[in-house]
């Protein structure tokens, strides 16, 4: 069965985005069919209009179908949103008999019990992320197992949602008619891509700049530490465009895309842009320097946000590897020397690993999140066999 | 006055130029000035004047229609030299960014040259600043139309301009002097004027204050822009400035910082610029003014210096009944409009162009009406967050082409 394509879908704010594919061999995963839609029906992550979502959803499933050749009955599904939490709990028990150490048993019972957690009544369960072990207090064993002490305590990342947000982007894909199999968090997909193993080993951040939503996960010590996610993305500097020079939201993407830039130049403030006639708008001029001192408050004023998050749970000093982007939002000219500038670590563009198959998919960044889905899905499929999804069975294990 | 910019980072590209005999000589002081500046450059027609200047570049026009000898003071004689030697002119803006005019008006080569020279500029892709010297009144009626016509010329082609009348410059000037010192004195502070501007434009980082934000205000400002540069060093530095300021001639004893709906105080200081210094010259400056005056800062830092601070203030200046200043029935009447906007009775036009709204101002929310906000840490982010920091930002501006 570890041959079988695989499906991964995700309603994101400006795409629909539907992958398909397969373990090769080598272990590499080969992309063989994509579909893309541009989205509506989505702000911020979350679905405001199921109609027309699930509408997109048909189309990028049908363009998916064709160019891979397959029928797609089944799907991964990528959640995100705001409403999207990572809390820590922490689980300890007694050693059953610390004379002999810690036995698998007491690693398995401190594992249940981190696993424990009150979630406020309309939130779901997405990931359950076990960090390090501390045992007798004494914090940072990645395995206890045979070591000896009296207590030991485990610190899980308990990745939730919000139920009804959750439910209805899974509604979009069943209207369809499609099967979900399982979901995930597209930020946690998105590491799950762009990240190596010596990375994950050495601590890095990967942000995932889409176009509703930015969001980071941290692994410090091969284990995700952090995770937020901030409903801000690529379509707040767009409104700002649109808003600072009064032009209309498309003719302020394009203006973002072609000339936009995250950081300022002395020599900006002296050139001007000038955006096209179009039908029923004149053309007009807008200094490049008052486009990208808009770009870069709003990238400053994001990415601040999410140092000052990582500067609270003191992860800024684990970052070995430094910051990786990911996402629609990390084609922005200049983006990596911003955030290179406010975080004070190396930063990259993400390069999914791994990958063959359609070129575009593994180039553009924009794709990681739903590359990852298909390794987490290969990943939990080689584990366990999969039965259907079913929103009251959102318990899972997180196997990245 | 004769530091020198140093260059951090990529400044744009700059060339200087004068235009006619006036603007010809205040390039020529700006070049004694500024010895390792930017380049600079004077076009002529009279190829006389021309010759006495030296390390610029000189660019003779008209040599077919003029056979060397100036215009004889007629601005359209001027621009039919010019549009002779298109070719010439043009090819001056190769490469450059910003284009900063340094003209006299009055005769016919600064009048009738300098409009046709800003269009180029603008053709070629470069900003364009114009420095206009207004004529004497000793030099008569017919100049000082001709200056009017012209400065309005320059007005409409220009990104912005900012105006020296030279009449002021008499109470300096005593008596006896010749009439050489009264020219040399109106060029000499033009060129200290033209190299302070440049200075803050590429310097006031601490609170900036840009080629947008001046453009925006000379262009919401429709009267004659006036501006006055102060320095001072030393223990007494504070002082020697405001004393600068208030003793300033061109401010018609403060008369203009008076009346002015709006200004711009730029700072320059040296590293050791402190929050204090710059409080104690904005409150000082700002006790000279209207209360309701808008008043824009900027504050920058030159590394190298110590215990000195160089102040520039731009201030549009209002019209009187039988004012001496050149200007136009229409420039008053727009100057009224302007008037009206500030006191809230219009918001079209001027500065409304500027978007420097405060938190409550927008909530237009674009894009994300009727969701759920995103608030973080008490600020709504879907408000831009160039309002939120009041970054200024002009509006898109219809281009003509």
């Amino acid at each position: 069965m570890t041959n079988a394509p695989f499906a991964a879908l995700e309603i994101g704010t400006s795409k629909v985005c539907a992958l398909v594919g397969e373990l090769r061999e080598d272990g590499n995963i080969m992309i063989t069919g994509m579909g893309n839609c541009p989205s509506f029906g989505v702000r911020k992550g979350v679905i405001v209009d199921l109609e027309k979502a699930a509408g997109c959803v048909q189309t990028a499933i049908q363009e998916a179908e064709t160019s891979g050749s397959v029928e797609i009955r089944q799907v991964y599904l990528l959640v995100n949103g705001e409403h999207i939490r990572g809390s820590l709990n922490q689980g300890s028990v007694p050693v059953f008999d610390p004379a002999r150490g810690i036995s698998a048993d007491d690693i398995d019972d401190v594992t249940d019990i981190a696993r424990a957690i009150n979630l406020p009544h309309d939130n779901e369960l997405l990931h359950t992320i076990p960090q390090t072990y501390s045992v007798d207090g004494q914090a940072g064993i990645i395995n206890p197992q045979g070591m000896h002490g009296a207590r030991l305590s485990l610190d899980m990342l308990i990745v939730h949602g919000s139920r009804n947000i959750l439910n209805n982007t899974i509604k979009a894909a069943r209207d369809v008619g499609l099967e979900v199999l399982d979901v995930a968090f597209s930020g946690l997909c998105s590491a799950l891509a762009a990240l190596t193993p010596e990375q994950k080993e050495c601590g890095a951040a990967v942000f995932d700049l889409g176009a509703g939503t930015t969001s980071h996960v941290v692994y410090a010590d091969d284990a995700i530490a952090a995770m937020g996610v901030i409903a801000v993305g690529g379509d707040h500097i767009t409104n700002d465009i649109s808003q600072g020079f009064t032009i209309s939201l498309r003719r302020a993407e394009a203006l973002k895309q072609e000339a936009g830039a995250a950081v300022t130049d002395t020599g900006d403030r002296f050139r001007r842009i000038v955006i096209p006639q179009e039908v029923g708008f004149p053309a007009c001029s807008v200094a490049a320097g008052d486009l990208n001192s808009i770009i870069n408050a709003r990238m400053d004023e994001t990415f601040r946000i999410i140092k000052n998050e990582l500067e609270k749970k003191s992860l800024l000093q684990e970052l070995g590897a430094g910051v990786i982007l990911t996402g629609g939002g990390s084609h922005l000219k200049g983006v990596e020397t911003l955030a290179e500038e406010i975080f004070g670590v190396s930063c990259s563009i993400g390069k999914p690993r791994y990958f063959s198959g359609i070129s575009t998919v593994h180039d553009g960044p924009e794709y990681t999140a739903p590359l990852g889905m298909i390794r987490y899905a290969i990943r939990s499929t080689t584990k366990q066999p999969k039965k259907p999804f079913s929103p009251l069975d959102l318990i899972k294990k997180w196997l990245g | 006055m004769n530091d020198s910019i140093s260059s951090s980072g990529r400044e744009p590209s700059l060339l200087i130029v004068g235009v006619g005999n006036g603007g010809g000589n205040t390039v020529q002081a700006i070049a004694r000035l500024w010895p390792d500046g930017p380049r600079m450059a004077a076009v002529n027609t009279d190829q006389r004047a021309l010759a006495q200047l030296e390390n610029i570049d000189r660019v003779h026009i008209g040599e077919k229609v003029l056979r060397g000898l100036g215009t004889g003071g007629d601005p359209r004689i001027a621009r039919q030299a010019a549009e002779s030697d298109i070719e010439k002119l043009r090819s001056l803006f190769n490469g450059i960014e910003f284009v900063i005019f340094a003209v006299g008006l009055g005769g016919g080569t600064g009048s009738g040259v300098a409009p046709l020279m800003i269009d180029e500029a603008k053709k070629a892709g470069a900003l364009t600043l114009c420095f206009a010297m207004l004529p004497f009144e000793f030099e008569g009626s017919r100049r000082k139309e001709q200056a009017e016509r012209g400065l309005q010329a320059i007005r409409d082609s220009a990104d912005g301009v900012i105006c020296l009348p030279s009449q002021r410059l008499t109470a300096l000037i005593e008596d006896k002097s010749n009439i050489q010192e009264a020219f040399r004195k109106a060029e000499a502070m033009l060129a200290a004027g033209i190299q302070e501007l440049w200075r803050v434009l590429n310097r006031s980082s601490m609170i900036n204050f840009n080629f947008a934000d001046l453009r925006a205000f000379l262009q919401s400002s429709a009267g004659n822009c006036i501006f006055c540069c102060s320095e001072g060093n030393g223990e007494q530095r504070i002082e020697m400035i405001l004393d600068g300021i208030k003793r300033h001639i061109l401010l018609n004893n403060c008369q203009t910082l008076a009346d002015a709906d709006s200004f711009v105080i730029c700072i320059i200081g040296g590293a050791d610029l402190a929050i204090s210094d710059v409080n104690s010259i904005v409150n000082g400056i700002l006790a000279l003014g209207r209360k309701e005056a808008l008043v824009m800062t900027g504050v920058g830092c030159e590394p190298e210096w110590r215990d000195k601070i160089h102040v520039t203030i731009l201030a549009a200046e209002k019209g009187q009944a039988g004012d001496k200043s050149a200007l136009t029935d229409v420039e008053h009447s727009r100057r009224d409009i302007i008037r009206k906007n500030s006191l809230g009775e219009n918001s079209e036009s001027g500065r409304a162009d500027m978007i420097q709204t405060g938190l409550f101002d927008a909530v237009e929310q674009g894009r994300f009406k009727g969701i759920n906000p995103t608030i973080v840490n008490g600020s709504n982010l879907d408000i831009p967050t160039f309002i939120r920091r009041r970054i200024p930002v002009q509006k898109a501006k219809i281009a003509n082409i």
